[in-house]
């Protein structure tokens, strides 16, 4: 119990949803389906200091 | 001194008295004092302004005491309203507490209330769905209740009117089972979604469409929405918060505050009103008619009488029947308008109980980027056009998709935090609850406790509601029809849920008790929603249903509501009432 509630306690912290989880209280806009390039999975998994979520957001407004 | 209380009487007079300010009164006050009545609105609880009193709404996640969630103490303190999905840290203000306002359950019934300003109408779900004639024909088609005495060509005109002022997101999708009207853009379905839909299309041939639902969002606002104060949903899905932008409808955000422009809407919240007055003298103007109502102030417990030509009850369905079934006087013995002691009978509900699960391995290349505060929608298809089940009606579904990021919790220490470091995406994951029709029956009811009283002195409301035979049957047919249709469509991990001795209530969509019928023998209300033995008592929120379709009611609460309004306009214009 004390681990999960270890585990919530962060995954509910700020500097967890910021960071990881790239939360936005009010996103304006709704995309139903956007691609997730296999090729950027397959990359983020060799990445130690880069989420999958770090690059796919990087992607997303890098490249749109 | 006799003049000062001919002007405390002219003081409480007014055209119209509405009794509540949720969805359905809401839209009473408008639209009275949209026609130039002085109209009292009267909430029993506290006042609840737009934007500047809801006050978890811009709060961050992580700036909530417990993360969002209710400690054990809330949870034990509060056992029947935790239930609702929508009771969390961030909205509990919305909710009564269940120990301030105790109801008898002669049988287990969830009651949600929210007691304010605005009502339900701040935290409610948002669907909004025409009902069609296959609804309001259903009870004549299929032998059960009474015929309802209006048809979908009597309220259509409604329909498109409120509408067009509230703001409804939606497709046109051209079902003859879920009628179109006037929407604005649509939200779009997920790639899962659109495969389930395909799916379903190719494999029923067109009888089972899935849809993206109908929802009071405002996905492009009109100028009669910026004319509100209100503007574009902004994909946050923190609705049960109250919307500081407006952006999906409320009392708060678009009726009240329109009402209040005219000059013409007096307030007045913490008022509890006790009961309605009958006026029993056999000669004069008011003979034979409601003249106004009884209020307790919630704090002081002092009574007031307020005195009005029409008396709209939009007190939520419970409230709307505990209102009536008090109202005593010699003429109505046993509540007012009730000759026939059908009052508080004929009670039901939609059947919320079951959901099913399921994940789909494939579109591994794609995801979901914000927030969408509505799902995709399955109108009913059970028994639509001829009966071909051995229950009657039948269910709509809401069908909802995710691809949510999983974690390994199960290493410690630095793998642990790796891996947290490190969400992974899972399967899509799709969910479905089935929204069934439930059939009036009048061993479903509600009534007055004869020893009870609450905290202001009125008897507590006994509910006597519960499941029959028709609805297991239709959630077994649930389980299976979808079960069939989720692997048709190559869904795996296929998992119903349902626990049988959930109470109902949860679907908060309780209807009748004061149901509109033809015949004064067998309703309450006649088609202009006024109670038969007594004219000037219009009764439109969920207590005047006759029966409940599947399609979520709000919508046609304000339908009906606004028509009734109009019609009592006229009739007052008349002289008539």
């Amino acid at each position: 119990m004390i681990k999960r509630l270890t585990i919530q306690g962060y995954t509910n912290s700020e500097y967890y949803l910021v960071n990881v989880q790239k939360f936005n209280m009010a996103p304006v806009f709704i995309t139903a389906v956007c691609p997730y390039p296999s090729w950027l999975l397959m990359v983020a998994d060799n990445q130690d200091s880069i989420t999958q979520i770090d690059l796919y957001v990087f992607f997303k407004y890098r490249f749109s | 001194m006799s003049f000062l209380n001919i002007d405390s009487v002219k003081d409480r007079t007014f055209d119209a008295i509405v009794i509540g300010s949720g969805i359905s009164g809401g839209w009473a006050a408008k639209e009275l004092t949209g026609k130039g009545l002085r109209t009292l609105v009267l909430e029993r609880g506290r006042d609840v302004k737009h934007i500047t009193d809801y006050p978890t709404t811009m709060m961050q996640p992580w700036e909530f005491q417990h993360l969002g969630q209710l400690t054990k103490e809330m949870r034990e303190a509060n056992p029947i309203a935790s239930r609702c999905y929508a009771f969390r840290e961030d909205a509990t203000h919305f909710f009564i507490k269940d120990n301030e306002h105790p109801y008898v359950q002669e049988k287990p019934f969830d009651w949600i209330r929210g007691y304010q300003v605005g009502g339900k109408s701040l935290m409610w779900a948002r669907g909004t769905q025409r009902w069609s004639d296959f609804d309001f024909e259903g009870p004549a088609r299929d032998g059960f209740a009474i015929d309802w005495p209006i048809r979908y060509a009597d309220i259509a005109p409604w329909y498109s009117y409120v509408e067009k002022f509230a703001g409804i997101s939606g497709n046109k999708d051209g079902l003859p089972q879920l009628p179109d009207g006037e929407f604005l853009p649509p939200h779009e379905q997920s790639c899962v979604e659109k495969h389930f839909t395909d799916e379903m299309a190719k494999h029923y041939k067109g009888t089972r469409p899935i849809i993206i639902g109908r929802c009071a969002h405002l996905t492009k606002p009109q100028p009669i929405h910026y004319q509100q104060g209100r503007a574009q949903c902004q994909n946050r899905s923190l609705c049960q918060r109250g919307c500081p932008y407006g952006g999906y409808f409320s009392s708060n955000s678009s009726t009240l505050p329109w009402a209040a422009k005219t000059g013409k809407m007096t307030l007045r919240p913490d008022s509890v009103v006790h009961s309605i007055i009958f006026d029993e003298k056999k000669n004069g103007l008011t003979s034979g008619r409601a003249t106004g109502v009884r209020v307790i102030d919630a704090h002081t417990k002092e009574m007031t009488e307020y005195y009005a030509r029409i008396i709209f009850v939009n007190a939520a369905c419970l409230n709307s029947n505990l209102i009536l079934l008090n109202s005593k006087s010699n003429r109505f013995p046993n509540g007012l308008g009730n000759d026939n002691g059908l009052l508080g009978k004929y009670v039901a509900f939609h059947n919320f109980r079951t959901t099913i699960s399921a994940e789909h391995d494939g579109f591994q290349d794609t995801t979901t980027e914000g927030i969408r505060p509505n799902s995709s929608y399955i109108p009913r298809f059970r028994n639509v056009f001829k009966q071909e089940t051995d229950f009657l009606r039948g269910y709509a579904a809401g069908f909802g998709s995710s691809r949510m990021t999983t974690i390994d919790t199960s290493a410690m220490g630095e793998g642990l935090k790796s891996s947290l470091m490190q969400p992974k995406y899972g399967n899509w994951r799709v969910s479905s609850h089935m929204m069934g029709e439930t059939i009036p029956k009048e061993s479903n009811y509600v009534t007055l406790d004869s020893s009870l009283t609450d905290a202001w002195g009125i008897p507590q409301l006994k509910i006597s509601v519960a499941y029959d035979d028709n609805d297991e049957k239709m959630i077994r047919d649930f389980h299976e029809q979808m079960s069939e249709m989720l692997t048709v469509a190559g869904f795996k991990n296929i998992q119903t849920h349902d626990v049988p001795d959930k109470a109902p209530g949860l679907d908060i969509h309780e209807m009748g008790g004061i149901r509109m019928g033809k015949d004064p023998k067998t309703s309450m209300l006649n088609k202009w929603n006024q109670l038969h033995a007594c004219k000037n008592v219009f009764v439109t929120d969920g207590a005047c249903m006759t029966s409940t379709s599947t399609q979520n009611p709000s919508l046609t609460f304000m339908a009906i509501t606004a028509r009734a309004a109009d019609h009592a306009v006229k009739e007052m214009r008349k002289g008539l009432l």
